[in-house]
């Protein structure tokens, strides 16, 4: 019985690490967003003047 | 990815190179797409078709048309695919701008009514639509309320500094404001074929950030040759803009005060005041406006700094600046002459000297 229960729960364990890992995976391209970087009206430009 | 909503180009004659280097550090910097401003016009309509044409920039424009061939100057649009996403960037302008040299030769439509049309049809070819708006942000918000399927709204014309990007519906504004101080960052949520936007900000590019040696090294020769032109074109304009009216009010130069003011001439001389103009002739920034103003005395007003060949008594930050034209000494003499901080801050301001405190450096130029 206790050797059930030992086996039941490692394969609780075992699951549960392989959902998150699921997760993880299918999750992991929808976390990286896509990203837009803009300016506009540069003119005026100058770099420090000393 | 990287995009642009225009004025890129400048106003003044020695400024003319501006424009043709911005196209190549863009294109250096990677740009994926930019649209264009008025200034872009500013040196000719065909002189900038020209610069644009030998450059390989993807200049993006839907609704200004040649008068007489009645043909749109540039693709409307792009689509390019980040990130496995098909992004479409299209670019207008408002009819309120005024086009300058290329006025009389272009037809400009309305924007809204190009939008309506266009936008629509890049949805079924993207799924992310950008649009680059040099319409400044009300006209610019405006449409993308009128129209909807806009991810991305880029604002240009006088954009103002928005630093958390404002959200429309499903359409996020981004207004990054000017000079290249600060770059706007939209972020869209991908998965499944679609993108949502999440959410914008602007990050100001302080010293922090860093640069890239080899932009930093293009610009710097920009910048020398903008500084030269405008030394030479100075110095041509300095005996028409010294003729000073007499009885009008004007600068006299620190020579005058220093027979009865020493002691102050010489606390004044340890000052960071007495030699501001140095710093300008190391960096090759000597006749250059944006830096001149603020190393000199009395620039741009009756009697005051025009070039260090013609006006060169009036180098560095003189009493002058400070305590008003020695033709006026009668009316400030026996007065606190203690500057107020309004003064002062008109050239030690956020942009310039972010860290100043008027509390602190007042006493180190008291005498």
């Amino acid at each position: 019985m206790n050797r059930l229960k030992t086996i039941a729960m490692l394969g609780v364990a075992v699951a549960a690490m392989l959902l998150a890992w699921a997760h993880q995976a299918l999750t992991k391209d929808a976390s990286k967003p896509l990203v837009v970087l803009s300016t506009s009206d540069v003119i005026g430009y100058t770099s420090p003047c000393g | 990815m990287v995009v642009d909503a225009g004025d890129w180009s400048g106003s003044a004659p020695h400024e003319d190179v501006k424009g043709p280097f911005f196209m190549d550090a863009m294109k250096l910097l990677g740009y994926d797409a930019a649209t264009i401003g008025e200034r872009e016009f500013n040196y000719g309509y065909k002189l900038f078709l020209d610069q644009a044409a030998k450059r390989k920039l993807a200049i993006v424009q839907a609704n200004i048309r040649d008068k007489a061939s009645g043909k749109l100057l540039f693709k409307p649009y792009i689509v390019t695919i980040k990130m496995g996403m098909k992004v479409a960037i299209a670019g207008l302008i408002s009819r309120t701008v005024p086009l300058g040299p290329a006025q009389d030769s272009t037809i400009v439509d309305d924007p809204l009514v190009v939008a309506q049309k266009l936008i629509p049809e890049l949805r079924k070819k993207a799924q992310v639509v950008v649009l680059l708006a040099h319409m400044g942000r009300v006209d610019a918000e405006d449409l993308a309320t009128q129209v909807p399927g806009i991810d991305v709204l880029v604002v240009g014309h006088h954009p103002g500094l928005v630093l958390t990007s404002r959200k429309m519906s499903n359409t996020i504004s981004v207004a990054s404001g000017e000079q290249g101080q600060n770059i706007g960052e939209t972020y869209l949520d991908c998965d499944a074929g679609k993108c949502t936007p999440r959410e914008g900000k602007v990050t100001i590019l302080m010293p922090e950030v860093g640069e890239r040696a080899d932009i930093a090294k293009l610009a710097k020769t920009l910048e020398d040759s903008v500084n030269a032109k405008q030394k030479k074109s100075l110095q041509e304009q300095a005996v028409a803009s010294q003729t000073v009216n007499p009885g009008q009010p004007h600068y006299l130069g620190q020579e005058s005060c220093v027979s009865c003011h020493s002691p102050q001439y010489e606390q004044w001389k340890t000052t960071a005041h007495s030699h501001a103009f140095d710093a300008l002739v190391k960096q090759s920034k000597d006749a250059t406006p944006e830096c001149v103003q603020c190393h000199v005395t009395g620039w741009s007003k009756t009697g005051g700094f025009v070039s260090q060949a013609s006006t060169g008594s009036l180098i560095n930050v003189q009493c002058e600046v400070c305590h008003g034209m020695g033709t006026g000494h009668d009316m400030f003499a026996g007065k606190s002459a203690a500057p107020p901080e309004s003064l002062c801050v008109s050239c030690h301001n956020a942009v310039n000297d972010p860290s100043w405190n008027y509390a602190a450096k007042l006493p180190k130029v008291t005498h």
